[in-house]
């Protein structure tokens, strides 16, 4: 039986698949297009997806486990279960805005976000009254085109922020992706999914 | 109440129309008639949650109860409450009786549509295990009634990580997060916020064990019972595990089908006390879930245990392991001219207790295939074709003869 993956694109499933050479499972054609990446030695396969669509497969049991960011694992309310931090695909989730917004002294708080559900935590966390606009990406327009005072979103590099004139007002929590599991088969699978779990926290400890 | 469910529910369906095809409607008539009937065998009686109610002095208790809600102003701007868990509304019900079952429409942030489909079973007033014991028995007896028997039913305790998580070295804080990580299963980080506090290494190694504390029965109240010695805070439930456990086996539970899963939380439920769920080995979803609550604060002052499940659910399992989603055991096909005979053949089969389905005209194999019958009869002059979809054969024959043939059930005895 194969451990079935559900990974996120791009520099997660980079850094992932790093990974899992380190502790030996090899891929024939890592750099092609499929959508599902099988092992050498059958014993994984790899679905390919966009991280906001990890959670969805993991629950609806289409994966057995899953590989994504804190981030997008905190949208989400006890659906699977979050086993390990890879500390792979580490980043801030970070308010910013542009150069003279500042947070000192805000009672009301417009935010633009991805992450509809951490903005409204935010708020109350800072005891703020505010509105949370859901957007699906280019969120660094909110401030830009007076959607909103600030945004609520990951930070890499800051390279996006910089070219868009926007800075960081306060970093909210460290990101870094985590392995997460579908709750029912964690346990009728448990020793297939715990022994890769094993295999990758020797080596990430 | 100046607003109706139905309209709050038309309001947020996009789509318009009834979201269920043929099939599943079927299908949920199938789980309808046997829930209702396992349920009625156990002395229960069907009620009629609201689906919404004013909110008044409701307002804190949903919030702290973690059911997910919408607010909808009425008319006369009163503020109204739409719950996701129809079993609230029985909360705030008067019921005169103790045993009630439910199967319901109910609001959903969960579903494109924002409704669901939930039954769900309560003994109120009973604080007792064997009204615990009774409760995870009739979900058992339900399952199989609807063909699943292979499956597991998983229980475990809200009081034992409370019991092993009241340490007074730990601050609040720190229990909190241990409380979401046990939940979550993870491991990792319960070792780093464990290390911060100088515990004895029996109790370290029983709280990082929790998260995998789960799986066979005896081999977990093994260990519970090495735990309990350690911590008398543990023995009552170790006791009373043992004890239920009993009782479900005397009901004729098999022991391979019970589990035991010591880190299952309240955290995002009301329940207090014996918790249970129901799933199987190939289906990545629980079927079923349940257990006990005591919820004394105003306006409520309840206590029961019950269990629910949602229909779609319940579908997608049936339809994964093939069970009979509630088929018409005959599809009779005729024209104008073989009416009497179609008559004659569906009477013949409806007196011996089958269900019988006449359609008029001649059908494409797309079409009857829709219809889902275990047998398709098909009409022609003094002949009779009859597609068996269990055998996936096709035969013919005289049309007297098949007559003859059911009226001494020698053709359809074969299907029970």
């Amino acid at each position: 039986m194969s451990l079935k993956i559900a990974v996120s694109k791009g520099r997660v499933y980079r850094e992932f698949m790093k990974l899992l050479k380190t502790i030996g499972y090899e891929f024939n054609g890592e750099k092609d297009r499929k959508l599902i990446k099988t092992d050498t030695t059958e014993s994984i396969d790899l679905i390919v997806v966009k991280s906001q669509d990890v959670p969805l497969y993991v629950e609806n049991a289409y994966a057995d486990i899953g590989i994504v960011g804190k981030d997008v694992i905190d949208e989400f309310q006890d659906v699977f279960y979050e086993l390990t931090d890879l500390r792979i695909g580490e980043c801030q989730l970070c308010i910013a805005g542009e150069a003279d917004f500042t947070l000192e002294n805000k009672k009301q708080l417009t935010i633009a976000t991805k992450y509809p559900k951490q903005a409204q935590e935010y708020l109350v966390e800072k005891g703020l009254e505010g509105k949370v606009i859901k957007l699906n990406g280019s969120v660094e327009l909110g401030p830009i085109l007076g959607i909103s005072d600030c945004i609520l979103d990951i930070v890499e590099t800051g390279r996006t922020l910089k070219e868009n004139n926007l800075f960081v007002k306060d970093e909210y929590k460290a990101i870094s992706s985590r392995i997460i599991s579908n709750k029912i088969f964690y346990k009728t699978k448990f020793n297939l999914i715990n022994e890769f779990i094993e295999k990758i926290e020797k080596e990430i400890r | 109440m100046g607003v109706s469910a139905y309209v709050v529910f038309r309001f947020f369906d996009n789509k318009g129309g009834l979201d269920m095809n043929y099939k599943e409607i079927k299908a949920i008539n199938h789980i309808d008639e046997e829930f209702s009937s396992i349920m009625k065998q156990f002395g229960y009686s069907k009620v009629f949650p609201k689906s919404i109610e004013a909110v008044g002095d409701f307002e804190k208790f949903y919030e702290r109860s973690k059911s997910k809600t919408l607010k909808v102003i009425g008319n006369n701007s009163e503020v109204n409450i739409l719950h996701d868990d129809p079993t609230m509304s029985l909360f705030t019900s008067e019921l005169s009786i103790e045993k009630v079952y439910y199967i319901t429409k109910s609001f959903s942030w969960d579903t494109p549509d924002y409704e669901a489909l939930k039954a769900g079973v309560e003994y109120l007033g009973q604080e007792s295990i064997y009204a615990d014991a009774e409760i995870i028995f009739s979900a058992d007896q339900f399952l199989k009634s609807i063909g699943l028997d292979n499956f597991y039913i998983e229980i475990g305790h809200t009081h034992f990580i409370e019991k092993l998580l009241d340490l007074k070295a730990l601050s609040k804080e720190d229990r909190d997060s241990l409380y979401t990580l046990i939940h979550s299963k993870n491991v990792v980080q319960i070792s780093k916020i464990l290390d911060k506090y100088n515990l004895t290494t029996m109790s370290k190694e029983f709280i990082k064990k929790l998260p995998k504390l789960f799986g066979d029965v005896d081999e977990i109240l093994k260990y519970v019972k090495q735990m309990a010695q350690q911590n008398e805070k543990l023995q009552a439930i170790y006791d009373y595990l043992i004890q239920l456990i009993n009782l479900l086996k005397i009901y004729g539970i098999k022991s391979k089908n019970l589990k035991i899963d010591l880190s299952l939380t309240n955290k995002y439920s009301y329940y207090d006390g014996v918790i249970f769920k129901t799933y199987s080995n190939d289906f990545g979803r629980e079927v079923i879930r349940g257990g006990r609550y005591t919820i004394n604060e105003q306006p409520f002052d309840v206590k029961g245990v019950g269990f629910g499940f949602d229909l779609k659910n319940l579908i997608g399992v049936m339809n994964m392991k093939k069970l009979n989603l509630n088929k018409n055991n005959f599809t009779i096909l005729f024209n104008e001219n073989s009416v009497q005979e179609m008559v004659e053949i569906s009477s013949i089969l409806r007196e011996k207790g089958y269900k019988v389905n006449q359609m008029q005209g001649d059908l494409s194999k797309d079409t009857i295939d829709a219809i889902d019958s275990e047998y398709v009869l098909k009409i022609l002059d003094d002949k009779i074709k009859i597609v068996d979809n269990l055998k996936n054969t096709v035969e013919n024959e005289f049309l007297d003869q098949y007559i003859k043939g059911i009226k001494t059930e020698t053709i359809v005895e074969s299907i029970h």
